[in-house]
């Protein structure tokens, strides 16, 4: 607070974690860490007397996870005995569109004033060493200067610049609401050791007005089951075993309602799956992680139970032991694991009046 | 003629979700010289870069040298999108892996 802050701003969502809080409304993180976190946030702010922005509360921004949130605040507030305005926005809307939102409604220049949202919301990921922690950006009329907050980390050219690649496509083209950033003319200037200023990016407008639609939709529910394999002679055939066994179970199955059956072999290709090439060397010890996803819970847990009941007792050539294949980790073997979700919207969408797709309510706590 | 790998050279090797239906690779260096000997060797192609990860060149969006951050990125078409049925990698962190591996002539 040293750095006298005109506001603070953090991004509390992200669609990282997947599809899950976007469809179920569960708040990603647990209410004990966004009590202590907005604690030590409305401390800051009402001594200061400025701001406080949270973007996307909840995890996904969704009406539910901003009441969540807004609950927790007046705990907080009545607890210490604050007295303030909140205004809660209900809608899923990009962070860094909030982050920029307050310097654009006075009058500073929307390129900048954007492209610097864009680096805040990621907090001091754009400083060397990288961190979690935060970052000041201060605003002029021409462009911005970065500063982390901890003394330990500085921002160089390379560690601001390199932030335009993260987690996009164009690392100078960049789409939000109503236009979009373009830095093809950014100029990024090393201040001092710990400081970086960015001049030159834009904002060209673009009618008619799109902002970010997502959705998910339900796929399922889900039932897990994780196990271990040492047997040389299991791990030597395992590819075949399994697709026998996933032949076995289409057939058990037929007459059920479609379901899909998984099987993550963590050893051998589990983390890039269909991505990665083969590669021909035999792990020493493998991990199973069998997974179904079907319509009901009952479904999934049971084709999971037969599935991973056929594999423990599955004979094949070779085979010395034959009291089972399978290491299970736990009792019960499976893992009942809810609801699932897929994304299945995510595009721009064109809109004629942007303010009422986002209704805002005021309140005095 | 020797080679070094981006492991040795590179200063940043990563790969994340650009949202749910792509993931994005960036290969970050430290120093402008690093950074133009590699872009000169062009060891990250359309091609080269189908090759390394089995995909067609279809399914790459993009490939991008940027100057500013000494960086050459590029993006891939997820075959399953995040969270889909299937997907190992929720937030496409550990893709990069192959990327560690390429050879860059070095003499």
């Amino acid at each position: 607070m040293t750095f006298k802050p005109a506001l603070i701003a953090v991004d509390a969502g992200s669609t990282d974690p997947g599809p899950y809080y976007l469809g179920t409304g569960e708040p990603l993180a647990p209410r004990i860490a966004v009590e202590r976190e907005l604690e030590q946030l409305l401390t800051a702010v009402v001594a200061e007397g400025i701001p406080l922005v949270v973007g996307s509360c909840g995890g996904s921004g969704r009406n539910d996870q901003v009441a969540w949130t807004v609950e927790i605040v007046r705990d907080l507030a009545h607890e210490h005995g604050w007295h303030f305005r909140m205004a809660t926005i209900e809608a899923e809307i990009p962070i860094e569109t909030v982050l920029a939102a307050l310097p654009i409604l006075e009058g500073y220049d929307a390129g900048p004033a954007t492209h610097m949202g864009k680096i805040l919301e990621c907090g001091a990921f754009c400083a060397d060493p990288f961190g979690m922690d935060v970052i000041l950006g201060t605003l002029d009329e021409q462009g911005f200067t970065l500063e982390p907050g901890s003394l330990g980390r500085r921002c160089t050219v390379a560690t601001v610049a390199g932030h335009s690649l993260y987690e996009r496509e164009n690392p100078y083209i960049q789409a939000g609401p109503g236009g979009y950033v373009d830095m093809t003319g950014t100029q990024f200037i090393q201040v001092d050791e710990r400081r970086v200023r960015v001049t030159g990016t834009r904002f060209m407008r673009e009618e008619p007005y799109r902002v970010k639609l997502e959705g998910v939709r339900p796929s399922g529910y889900r039932t897990v089951s994780v196990a271990g394999v040492r047997c040389p002679t299991m791990i030597e055939r395992i590819e075949p075993i399994l697709a026998d066994v996933r032949k076995r179970m289409n057939a058990y199955f037929a007459g059920c309602e479609a379901f899909n059956l998984l099987f993550h072999l963590y050893g051998k290709d589990a983390v890039m799956g269909p991505l990665g090439r083969k590669i021909n060397c035999l792990p020493h010890e493998l991990g199973l992680v069998t997974e179904v996803i079907a319509p009901t819970q009952e479904l999934a847990h049971g084709i999971c139970h037969i599935t991973t009941g056929t594999l423990l007792h599955y004979s094949y050539e070779g085979q010395k032991n034959n009291a089972g294949n399978l290491a299970f980790l736990h009792s019960p073997s499976e893992i009942d694991a809810g609801p699932t979700y897929v994304f299945s919207l995510y595009h721009l969408m064109e809109v004629g009046n942007s303010r009422a797709l986002f209704p805002m309510h005021l309140e005095e706590v | 003629m020797s080679v070094k790998t981006l492991r040795e050279l590179a200063q940043i090797v990563r790969s994340k979700n650009a949202k749910p239906f792509r993931l994005t690779f960036d290969v970050v260096f430290s120093d402008p010289l690093t950074y133009e000997r590699v872009k000169a060797a062009k060891v990250l192609t359309r091609e080269k870069i189908a090759e390394l990860y089995g995909v067609t060149v279809d399914e790459i969006i993009s490939v991008h040298e940027f100057d500013p951050g000494l960086a050459i990125k590029f993006t891939l078409r997820r075959r399953i999108p995040q969270g889909h049925p299937g997907d190992s990698d929720i937030y496409g962190c550990q893709q990069h892996a192959p990327l560690l591996d390429v050879q860059v002539p070095w003499t």
